[in-house]
């Protein structure tokens, strides 16, 4: 049975292969008897017309199998390839059985009728597989591409030295401006950028970026005068070799210094390099959203991902984790394990995480089971922000697996196993912004001493809040003599409610004003601050 | 019957129209049914069927999953708040007396209140038959403590939110339409001094889903007060025409927490379980022939029921708190049913993922014998409150937990009753009144608004209720005017016809 569905399964995949038959045979006919309008038919074969509907009506059949297969989702343009191309087997049949039975001239209107719905049945079915706006696409590329400014995680303190890293700069900036016809769908001298494997393996001139030596391990450093990725975008404008190619966006002056910055670090993929003093990180990047990279291809693959990451979803939920997207449309996840922290330890950590680790935004562990282990999953999770430890047994050496985790902003350490040791892993962090640390094992002097050493950090340990005031009213004496009342409401100085125990007089009038300082003002020019009388 | 497609408006209306419903409460009920085409994926159109009873998967664990009713919108933008905590001061608490700070009025006692800053505001029934309206300082002294402007004043009677006035947002100019308790309480939780509506709680659990399938995802607590204790109804925490998953679950102190929670005598666990599987098939036949979105709402409360047994005593066990940490939120905290028990029990619903905690805290209205009732109550409250609010922000919640503290109207600068050196009363006074907020994307440490000398008009930045609860919502992520539900005819939500968000409130 199963052997049964697999076979089904195959013949639906064959769809884009046998659609040629028919299209084939039908246009060839078309166009014949075109040709022969005015001479009668012409000396085409009846049984060519009987291969062309067989076979439209076995794509048909195979195009409904595939449909049903695979998850595509229903849109205008799926429904209307497939009622045309169910349209083109009816007419293909009927033409063939007009030709067979009557075989009168009159059988061509419905050829022509015929090949008249296969034309945008043909098309929308491309349409499917390459991508909207396909067989335009070369008229568009001359246009000058609109700037969208792309958020680079900008490191607010410059006193820190500021660390890019290949996934986050250089990748975005390659998809920008080189991977359109170095990417997946067009591989110019076959060379790919769109994947570090690809970059290393360069094109058919040989390598793009030069290692110095050929040594196994060790670091390599970069020729960077001789390797092609940066030579090229250094030669005149003209010069043939020059990348981009003319008629292409170039890159700015802060995108080239960038791309060297990163050769000049010898071209680290995983690890984050740091960039020079003064420079200016490119702020105008336009990242393409309907690169042609996200059809085509690639459908099938992006499909599967979201089809992956969706299992993920429904395993999570189902465990009764809280996930929601940190905003709405944003596939950042707030993931929450409170429902369930008596019951959660590292095996269950790292298996519900394990389908979307690239999401994880925020991450609450707070007052789950887990151990110092499970730091080694949390610090491969490269979009956490925000992670709350509070009241786990994680200590000092579980923590220094989070060393250098770019991203990391808010960490609660509170009521964890946390000593002083761990003051350079904390350091280590870049964008750390907030840190709890009630009830660690760090002591009250200890924390003074690591405000010390991350001024920029805000450290909360759980301190006593100030009790005494900043001042106590004297004591109260209740009055009620109208002749003291001051004859205005608002001070005279600043408009602001007046207190009554700050007034002078003034010409037989008590004058009231809102604080001790406005009395001095009002003394030594009353003209310009005029009174408003209250009647009492 | 074969399975309908409640989201064909035809077939839904079909259904829904039986002869009973066309001669009865017709308005109701096809309105709740459209709601279900409120829905709004969250992450896939796979997610949002896996909570919706409409169109189940198979496999789909009953027993595990949230709500099976409406999916919940979820926020419009990414919000500050995760959580709320409000804390309602049932009786309307004297702001002269606790947060408005009048120095000016000690030189005015027994003055009479003048005409022209009464302005013709009405009088309630119990002051309508007084002679004189004479001004009542208050015997209170107040204290001046550190925030981020030139400090905040508060009375003698709450040195410990003192201590955390750096935190606040005191808003000294809210004011309100109604007059008496019922009204202004259920314009306050509302949005409406008519009944009927759902409130403040039942919005966010719907808007907000929940994020802990294991308990519920609004709780109310009741603390009886000392002073003058108004009637508290019930549908102040009520849905209104939301579904009724989305009311108050109340959280009763003394040995069962939640009223027939616990499975009788003779019935396992896993008897529960089989019986709540067979009836829930049950309820799901009724949904798929009736559409009736209150099918829905019965078993999820059941499965609620039956994820509550394993997780509420967990919840109310105390054991694990340490002994510096009870000590903080005061002597009352080993009191099943005080404020500060209850202010105990709302941090940890917090940590568990609980959207909105309320609180109320009963006795504030103190029409007579104010200086002894409210010394009683606000020592019942000042340090439980002021340690909530510690106890979240040391362990990183408050950034992300809102907290509320509120009456629903103010109280009088006059004197209800004889007024003495040493006692006096006061009458209700919509016109102004004092709510500070914490946490949770407001502002802290500020001072907004001002009223007059005499504590009577507002003369600076008037904040009126349905404001407060846009700019709330603003902090939970939602465009007021878009968070909405279909009811009788028109788009209802919290705000009503009004609401605007103020930027000066937000952090």
């Amino acid at each position: 049975m199963e052997i049964l569905t697999n076979l089904l399964e195959v013949f639906g995949r064959l769809h884009p292969l046998l659609l040629h038959l028919p299209i084939g045979i039908l246009l060839g006919v078309g166009i014949l008897e075109l040709v022969f309008w005015k001479r009668g038919m012409a000396p085409t074969s009846r049984w060519l017309l009987l291969i062309a509907a067989i076979s439209a009506v076995v794509v048909a059949g195979s195009g409904w199998i595939l449909h049903e297969e695979d998850g595509y989702a229903s849109s205008f343009v799926l429904r209307w390839h497939e009622r045309l191309g169910m349209a083109t087997a009816v007419g293909a049949s009927l033409c063939c059985l007009l030709r067979f039975f009557l075989n009168t001239k009159h059988y061509r209107i419905c050829l022509l009728l015929t090949v008249g719905v296969m034309l945008p049945a043909g098309h929308f079915g491309a349409e499917m597989t390459h991508g909207k706006g396909f067989l335009l696409e070369p008229f568009e590329q001359t246009n000058s591409p609109e700037y969208v400014p792309v958020v680079f995680p900008s490191i607010e303190n410059s006193s820190q030295p500021l660390l890019a890293s290949f996934g986050e700069h250089i990748a975005p900036l390659l998809q920008a401006r080189c991977t359109k016809c170095h990417g997946a769908r067009k591989s110019k001298g076959e060379l790919r950028l769109d994947s570090s494997e690809a970059i290393l393996l360069g094109g058919e001139n040989g390598a793009i970026i030069t290692f110095e030596g050929l040594g196994e391990g060790g670091e390599r450093s970069v020729l960077l005068e001789q390797s092609e990725m940066y030579r090229r975008l250094l030669l005149p404008l003209d010069h043939d070799d020059h990348m981009p190619p003319e008629s292409k966006t170039q890159l700015s002056a802060a995108e080239i210094d960038l791309l060297r910055m990163w050769l000049q670090a010898n071209a680290p993929f995983e690890e984050g390099f740091s960039l020079g003093a003064g420079i200016a990180l490119p702020e105008v990047i336009r990242v393409d959203k309907s690169t042609p990279e996200s059809h085509g291809e690639n459908a099938y693959e992006d499909q599967a991902d979201d089809a992956d990451f969706q299992l993920a979803l429904q395993k999570l939920h189902n465990h009764q984790v809280h996930v929601q997207p940190m905003e709405p449309g944003s596939k950042l996840l707030w993931v929450d394990f409170s429902a369930i922290a008596e019951t959660t330890d590292d095996p269950l950590v790292a298996d519900l995480l394990q389908g979307v680790k690239e999401h994880v935004h925020d991450l609450s562990l707070a007052r789950t089971q887990i151990t110092n282990d499970i730091v080694l999953v949390l610090a491969k999770l490269p979009n956490l922000s925000k992670l709350d430890l509070g009241q786990t047994a994680i200590a000092d050496a579980g923590l220094a697996s989070l060393r250098n985790h770019v991203k990391l902003k808010r960490l609660i350490l509170s009521q964890t196993l946390v000593t002083s040791e761990s003051y350079a892993i904390l350091e280590s962090l870049p964008a750390l912004t907030h840190l709890w640390l009630w009830d660690s094992a760090i002591s009250m002097e200890a924390v003074d001493e690591l405000r010390k050493l991350l001024p920029n950090v805000v450290i909360d340990a759980g301190e006593s809040f100030q009790t005494t005031p900043l001042e106590v009213e004297p004591d109260l004496v209740f009055t009620n003599e109208p002749v003291l009342m001051p004859i205005n409401r608002l001070c005279p100085v600043t408009g602001k409610p007046i207190d009554s125990r700050y007034s002078v007089v003034q010409e037989e009038h008590i004058v009231g004003f809102c604080c001790p300082n406005c009395p001095k003002k009002f003394w030594e020019d009353p003209a310009a601050y005029p009174i408003e009388e209250v009647e009492r | 019957m074969e399975p309908q497609n409640p989201r064909d408006p035809l077939q839904e209306h079909d259904l829904l129209m039986t002869r009973r419903r066309f001669f009865g409460k017709a308005a109701t009920s096809i309105g709740a049914g459209f709601g279900a085409l409120a829905m709004n994926s969250l992450l896939g159109r796979e997610l949002s069927a896996l909570t919706t009873g409409a169109t189940r998967p198979s496999g789909l664990d009953l027993s595990a999953a949230p709500s099976l009713n409406l999916q919940s919108p979820g926020p419009h933008f990414k919000p500050k708040a995760k959580r709320v905590i409000y804390l309602h001061m049932e009786g309307a608490p004297s702001q002269l007396d606790l947060y408005d700070y009048k120095p000016g009025l000690r030189a005015r006692f027994n003055q009479d209140l003048p005409e022209s800053i009464r302005d013709g505001q009405r009088l309630t029934g119990m002051t309508s038959g007084q002679a004189r309206f004479p001004i009542a300082p208050s015997i209170f002294k107040f204290s001046r403590y550190r925030n981020q402007q030139d400090g905040l004043w508060l009375s003698e009677l709450l040195p410990h939110t003192g201590s955390v006035a750096n935190e606040l947002c005191m808003i000294n100019s809210m004011h309100t339409e109604a007059i008496n308790h019922e009204p202004a309480i259920t314009f306050f939780q509302t949005g409406n001094q008519q009944p009927g509506r759902p409130s403040f709680g039942s919005w966010m659990s719907y808007g907000l889903g929940s994020s802990n399938a294991n308990l519920p995802t609004f709780v109310v607590m009741i603390t009886q007060g000392i002073g003058n204790m108004q009637a508290l109804s019930a549908r102040f925490w009520g849905s209104g025409f939301l579904p009724s998953e989305h009311q108050g679950c109340k959280l009763r102190s003394g040995e069962d927490p939640v009223l027939f929670l616990r499975n009788p005598q003779g019935v396992s666990r896993k008897d529960r379980r089989r019986m709540l599987d067979l009836v829930g098939e049950l309820n799901e036949r009724e949904y798929q022939r009736s559409l009736d979105p209150e099918v829905q709402s019965r078993i999820a409360q059941y499965e609620m029921a039956y994820r509550m047994q394993m997780s509420v005593p967990e919840l109310t066990d105390f054991s694990d708190e340490s002994e510096s940490t009870l000590e903080m939120y005061g002597p009352e905290v080993r009191t099943p049913g005080s404020f500060a028990a209850n202010c105990l029990m709302a941090r940890r619903l917090a940590e568990r993922g609980v959207r909105f905690i309320q609180l109320y805290m009963r006795g504030w209205d103190q029409h007579g014998n104010l200086p002894s009732e409210l010394r009683a109550q606000a020592k019942a409250i000042d340090q439980p409150q002021a340690a909530l609010l510690k106890d979240l922000k040391r362990r990183g919640l408050l950034d992300e937990t809102l907290v509320l503290s509120a009456g629903e109207f103010g109280r009088t600068v006059y004197s209800q009753g004889a007024l003495t050196t040493e006692n006096y009363g006061r009458d209700h006074h919509p016109r102004c009144f004092s709510v500070w907020a914490a946490g949770g994307g407001m502002k802290p440490g500020i001072s907004y608004g001002e009223t007059d000398e005499f504590s009577y008009n507002i003369v600076k930045d008037p904040v009126d209720v349905h404001n407060l609860h846009a700019t709330l919502l603003h902090c939970l992520g939602f465009h007021h005017d878009r968070l909405g539900f279909r009811a009788q005819g028109r788009d209802m939500r919290l705000t009503d016809v009004a609401g605007e968000v103020n930027h000066d409130l937000l952090a």
